[in-house]
């Protein structure tokens, strides 16, 4: 019955370890990446503590696209005006999954999220009739990664302008219909920001612990 | 990156893997505590359990409730960043809301205007 009770809780974690927060964190430990250093795992621990002074980008020379990479020459397809545009977007998919390098019998497809600039975003809403408080309230609910459908992208390294993914807007591509000449990163999350897009990933996507019954109660 | 494997999954259906599956599962459900609460992570947000919290008297490698750390330094270090990881997602779950009908209105309405063009 042991292997049965293992595969259960490698299903369903948060029920299997029911008032054990210790076994949850061995969890975690297992799902970390072992390239990382000792003195990584404690840089990238103090960097999540400080959300305000998190450096989300980090510069890799390597141009292999990752999860949660924002790149341009994106075709997303835009309902209110049936038609498609090229835009920039945050990766969503996962890395191996549209690494060219692994074999594959399907042709592979990038998922992404569409990213819009935070200040033009701003300037509709005021223009909107918006009050001033209720905007500036909201974008600090927005820099504090509040709101659940959106993943804020702060003006830090080569990123000129503070930018907003919209998770609910996402979209699906061929990768083969992006160009090669658009494939150069805009930006690459560092690892403490590359956790935080997943964590916010998981929130929006898959709240496993939010009860919806899904019985009619026949 | 390049360890990705597919595993391709059958569409027949075994009439006796369905029952043998049926019984497996009940055989948990009788045997796990899956009405229980989700775990209590307060106890891991504890300050006194924080690696760098020393003082004049307690140096790096001591408590201010257990002492010395019975684990290995290393150890200690490594289990702070899924302690870390544990409590960013309970604090992110606890202060999620949405965007609000008006905001997402002028989101929509402008949507091709604010797009990216990277």
């Amino acid at each position: 019955m042991q292997i049965f009770k293992k595969f259960w809780m490698t299903i369903f974690p948060s029920y299997s370890h029911a008032g054990n927060p210790a076994e949850t964190v061995s969890d975690i430990k297992e799902h970390l990446p072992f390239f990382l250093s000792q003195g990584q795992k404690e840089k990238v621990s103090a960097q999540l503590r400080s959300l305000e002074n998190l450096p989300y980008f980090e510069h890799y020379s390597d141009n292999a696209l990752l999860q949660g990479d924002g790149i341009g020459g994106l075709i997303f397809f835009n309902f209110e005006k049936n038609n498609c545009e090229t835009v920039g977007g945050i990766i969503l998919s996962n890395s191996c999954d549209i690494s060219e390098g692994n074999k594959r019998l399907e042709p592979i497809h990038l998922t992404f999220a569409p990213v819009i600039s935070a200040a033009a975003y701003k300037a509709k809403l005021l223009a909107a009739g918006m009050k001033d408080d209720a905007v500036d309230n909201k974008f600090i609910d927005i820099r504090k990664q509040k709101i659940t459908s959106l993943f804020w992208l702060p003006k830090q390294g080569k990123l000129q302008d503070e930018y907003i993914a919209l998770l609910s807007h996402t979209c699906s591509m061929p990768l083969k219909a992006l160009k090669k000449d658009v494939k150069e990163k805009v930006f690459t999350l560092s690892q403490a920001a590359f956790y935080l897009f997943l964590l916010k990933i998981n929130l929006h996507f898959c709240r496993f612990d939010e009860n919806i019954s899904r019985f009619s109660g026949e | 990156m390049n360890n990705y494997t597919v595993n391709y999954i059958s569409g027949t259906f075994s009439p006796s893997l369905s029952t043998l599956s049926g019984v497996l599962i009940a055989g948990m459900l009788t045997t796990l505590p899956i009405n229980n609460p989700a775990p209590d992570t307060r106890i891991i947000r504890r300050n006194e359990y924080v690696i760098n919290s020393t003082s004049a008297t307690f140096d790096q490698y001591s408590s201010s409730i257990t002492g010395k750390f019975t684990g290995s330094v290393s150890k200690v270090i490594v289990t702070n960043l899924e302690e870390t990881i544990v409590t960013l997602y309970d604090h992110l779950r606890k202060i999620q809301e949405p965007l609000g009908a008006d905001f997402q209105k002028v989101l929509d309405d402008n949507l091709s205007e604010l797009l990216a063009r990277w």
